[in-house]
This record gives C-alpha cells, structure tokens and sequence, in this order.
C-alpha cells in the first residue's frame, strides 16, 4: 500500500474528467436560480431516485459499515435495516408533500403558513449545524483514505477534494451535482455487487460455509452472531434506531432533492426507486461485512494478531477487494470510493449554500427583494466560501473521529429540522413561537448530552465515567423538541399564533393537490 | 398551482372527493408507518433481551435469527413501499375521474 495503484489512478482520473465535463455542459443549463438550486424541476423520477441512493450510499455507509461488521457483528443489522425503514418512512410521510409546498429548500416548506424570517433563520441554523459537521466527517475520511490508497499527503487530499466539490457546485449547481451523484451511485451499486459475487465466489456460493468461516478465525467466534456487542441495553438501541428512522428525514441534501422532480408523482416514484437501491445495497454489504470477517482474519498484511486492521476499520472493503480482486479490481473500488465522497460532499455543500443565498440572504436579510441573477451570484460565492471553510476545518481536525461527526449530525437531523417539519406538515396546532422555541430545545439537548456521552465526555476529555451513560442523544433530544413545540405552540395566545393555524387548511390543500 | 385566492382552498376543502381522498391517504400513511416503525424497533430490543435467540442459526441454514429477521425488515420495507406509491397514485386517480378534473 502506498505506492501508487495504476487502475485506481486511471479510474479516478477517468472520473474526475467526466464530472469536469457535465459541469461544463451543466454550467450552460445553469442560469436562473431554480435552475442552480433544483436543476429546474426537470430531473426524472428514476434519475433522482439513483442520486437520493447516491446521497445517502456514502463512505459512511459503504466503509464504515462493514468495518462496524468487522467489530461489532450483527449489531450492524440495526443500522442496515434502519436505513431502510428510515427512507420507506420518507415516502410514507413526507415525499410527495415536500414537492408539492417547497420550492428549493425545507425551510419554503415549513415556512408556508409560520413566520417566514424567523423559521427560515431556525432552518438555515438545522441545516448548517447539520451540513458543516457531516462535510467534515466526509472531507477527513476522504482525506485518510486517499492518503493510504494513493501515498498523497493529506492536505493535498483534502484539498483536491474541496476543490472539485466546489467547482462542480458553482458551475453546474444542482444539474452537476445530480449527474454527478448518480454515475457514482451506478460505479457504487455495480462495483458493490461485483465485490460481493467475488467474495461469496470463495466460498463457492455456499453462505453457510461462509458464516461457519467467519465464526471459526474471528477472536470472538461464535459472538459476533450474537447481538449487543455494541448496543446492550434498550435505550442506546431505542435512541440509535431513532436517529436513523427520523434523521434520514431531517438531513438538508436528501430534503433539497424533492425539489428537483416536476410533481408528487415522481417525488413518490424517485423514493421508490432509492428504498429499491438503498435496501439491495444495504443487504449486501452485510454479506460483503461477514465475507470480510471469513477471510481477512488471520492475513497478517491486513489484520493484526490483536485484531487491528491496517489503515483502519474503514478500510475493510478496500483490503477484501485487494484480496479477492487483485490488484486492478483494489484500484477500481479505491477509485469508486473516492468518487462515493466527491459526490457526497457536493450535494452537502449545495444545500448549506442554498440554505445561506436563498433563506438568509434572498428571504431574510433582503426581504424577497432580489432579483434571480443576483440570488444565484449570491449562492455561488456562498458556496465559495463554504467550501474553504469546510477545507480549512478538515486541515484542523485531521484526528477527528468520523463516525462520532456523522452521528452528531444526524442526531441535529433527527431533532432540529425534524419535528419542524413534520409539525408544520401535521398539526394544525403548530405555531412560529412553537417551532423556533422547540428547535432550539432541540439542538441544545443534542449538544448537551453528546458533549456527556460516554464518546466525548470519557473519550475526548478523558474523564473517568460519563454523565450521560448513552451513546445516542435521539432518543431524549426528539423527545423533548417535540414535547416543547408543541407546549409552546398550545400556550402561544399571539395574534401571529391565530394566523400560523388558519394558514393549515390551505397549505392542507396545497400539499396534496400541488 | 395559481396564486391561491382564498375561497379556492375552501371549496376543494369542503369537497367530498378531497376529503375522501384526504383520509384514506392518512389512514395508509399511519398505519404503514407505525406498523414498520413497531416492527423495527421491536426487532432492535429482541436482540437486547433475547440475544442468544436470536444468535442462533435459522432453520437449517448458518444464518443467524437476527440476520435473517434484519433481511425480513429490509425486504419488508420495499415491498410496502412500492404497494404504497401504487395505492396513492390509484387514490388520486380515483378522485381525478370523480370530479373529471384534469390537474
């Protein structure tokens, strides 16, 4: 490892120049404001759906997954299949009532019957505080990554990545960054699948014989059959399958991709089309995590004798594409996850710009009084300035624990822009005073018990025992947004309160007929 | 999609078709959602109180319970999912024909 992979060069290269011309051909389709934000409303109800899979099929999921397998077992089955369940619950709940009252953002949503400006300022805060972290978790793992496949120096790394994020978002805007997202997804979803026959091929196709292996070298053996090695008491599983069921819902990029499809009826096949994806991607990764455990336990050159793996617990799938695939196969996935976080972190990036340009800037601090070419001048140097941001902090936090970021974020997801939404979506009770109180009730209880939770607490600031015994915040910072806002919202006597719930019934009509 | 003037929303509100359409769709919507979240998290706290159960393998095969229940969840929420945007798109279609509105 290190030295330089000739395939993995020439794929990503090959990648790189692709991408550079769909933003160059994007960047002539790219003019008015929705066309920078949501492609003009012109995307496929299939092409989205690829991209909504791509947004999602990220290297948290696609790495970190099967090296959570690699530790944690059948635990990570919790993880899988809430992803699944998380992304159904989209369709069921918001999907098509998105498309129907937004325009580029989820703030147009809940701000169509409450206080504009202040629920805008509310959602523009949910969406960076979700954005800024989940770009870093994505930028640092890229950054590790590439060091170890390609012998680059981080910073190099990072900075490449931070680069061509940025270009693709402020040239080809949303038209780019979807083109981009779905390649990705079809190199992930094939390259996935090609890694999986490869793997059970060394079994010959026999599954039992691949989970008797696994047992057999595993230092845990049997055990890693066996839940709870990672989440033993109820509340940690109650809060973790929370975060995925309601997060998914709350992350910005995803929110910002109905917006792309002309109607409901594509917003509800484009789901449909990611829950197909997702699900078959998940599942096999699971299988591709066991296969990982059969046969890279025991091989010195990836797996120490104390069970370490080399490079890091990401890198469990590059090392059994090296193993199974050979060389030029190892350069192909390497490639294709590198792509996996260019795609990613572009899709992030666009939506902290729109939220900035279009629900700051255009809505709040002018007023609406903008005209279209200015708001999308406004939104690509938001997204300049955004992109370094996220470039220096990934230069400073190169230690920093990834899948302790992408957590936070979701956990923000889950319990800021969530309940916003599904309240303003639900329950004609709901007020602005209701909504701002509750989302900043939200985001501290977030804070608050992670900065106590047994990650940070104990393993950042090295005290002895964590306050808050938990690993997951959801399952108390959902709760409480939810119980504020709506005890809020029931005692809000203001005259802004008295318009907030006469505004339901047209935006009752509105979101379901478009 | 025009500017909505006030009695517009009112009338399609009060329309009988709209209403009828308005709860079957939240009947499908909750019961779908409730049933998968119950299944889910259900299954999440098998594996907390019964988790050597759920280690064992399933029926004749080296699967493990919880991995095969987890690939039962996952499979379950596609196929509610498609048979989901099926009814709806026959939901508004219905309500389409009753009122001989085209969109």
């Amino acid at each position: 490892m290190g030295a330089l992979n000739v395939t993995a060069a020439f794929i990503f290269i090959a990648f790189v120049a692709v991408s550079l011309y769909i933003t160059y051909w994007a960047a002539n389709r790219t003019r008015s404001a929705g066309e920078f934000y949501t492609a003009g409303g012109k995307i496929t109800g299939f092409q989205n759906g690829l991209a909504l899979a791509g947004d999602f099929m990220s290297a948290a999921t696609f790495l970190g997954l099967t090296g959570l397998i690699f530790i944690g077992g059948t635990d990570a089955m919790l993880f899988t299949a809430g992803i699944a369940v998380g992304w159904a619950l989209i369709l069921f709940v918001l999907a098509d009532r998105l498309r129907n009252l937004g325009k580029y953002t989820f703030a147009d949503v809940v701000a169509f019957r409450l206080h504009s400006r202040k629920l805008r300022v509310l959602a523009a805060a949910g969406t960076l505080t979700v954005a800024i972290p989940y770009l870093i978790a994505q930028m640092v793992g890229a950054g590790s990554l590439i060091e170890t496949l390609f012998g680059l120096p981080y910073y190099v790394a990072v900075l490449i990545v931070g680069t061509l994020m940025t270009v693709y978002v402020v040239f080809g805007g949303m038209l780019a960054t979807t083109w981009v997202q779905v390649i990705k997804a079809v190199l992930l979803l094939s390259g996935g699948s090609a890694l999986l026959v490869l793997t059970l091929a060394q079994f010959g196709f026999d599954l039992g014989a691949m989970f008797e292996r696994a047992a057999e070298v595993h230092p845990r053996g049997q055990a890693i059959f066996k839940p709870g090695l990672m989440l033993k008491d109820p509340i940690s599983v109650i809060s973790l399958g929370l975060a995925f069921l309601l997060g998914t819902a709350g992350l910005p990029h995803v929110l910002m991709r109905f917006f792309t499809v002309p109607d409901g009826r594509q917003a509800r096949r484009s789901i449909g089309f990611a829950v197909v994806f997702i699900g078959y991607f998940q599942a096999a990764v699971v299988l591709i995590g066991f296969g990982a455990v059969a046969l890279l336990s025991g091989e010195t050159e990836y797996v120490d004798s104390a069970g370490r793996i080399a490079g890091g617990a990401n890198m469990v799938s590059i090392h059994l594409s090296r193993l199974v695939g050979g060389e030029a196969f190892f350069g192909f996935m390497s490639a294709v996850a590198f792509a996996t976080i260019l795609a990613v972190v572009s899709g992030i990036l666009l939506s902290a710009s729109a939220s900035v340009a279009h629900d700051v800037y255009a809505r709040v601090i002018r007023k609406g009084q903008i005209s279209d070419n200015k708001e999308v001048q406004v939104s690509r140097i938001a997204t300049v300035v955004i992109g370094a941001t996220a470039i220096a902090l990934s230069l400073l936090v190169k230690d920093i624990n990834v899948g302790v970021l992408s957590t936070f974020a979701l956990a923000i997801a889950a319990s800021v822009n969530f309940p916003a939404i599904f309240l303003s979506l639900f329950w004609r009770g709901l007020t602005t005073r209701g909504a701002v109180v509750g989302g900043i009730t939200g985001l501290a209880v977030v804070v608050t018990l992670s900065v106590l939770s047994p990650t940070f607490w104990v393993q950042v600031l090295g005290h002895e025992t964590a306050i808050y015994p938990y690993a997951y915040p959801t399952l108390f910072s959902v709760l409480a947004a939810f119980f504020v806002t709506m005890l809020v919202s029931k005692l809000d006597r203001s005259p802004r309160a008295e318009l907030d719930r006469k505004g339901y019934d047209e935006q009752l009509v509105k979101s379901e007929l478009g | 999609m025009a500017i909505d003037q006030n009695d517009d929303h009112l009338a399609i509100l009060n329309d009988p078709s709209f209403q009828t359409l308005l709860s079957k769709r939240s009947r499908l919507r909750w019961s779908l959602s409730i049933f998968l979240s119950a299944t889910y998290l259900g299954y999440g706290l098998l594996g907390v109180y019964f988790p050597d159960v759920m280690a064992r393998p399933f029926f004749g095969t080296a699967m493990p319970w919880v991995m095969f229940m987890g690939y039962l969840i996952i499979l379950l929420s596609i196929v509610l999912s498609i048979a989901y945007i099926r009814l709806v798109n026959n939901l508004i279609l219905e309500r389409d024909s009753d009122t001989g509105a085209a969109d």
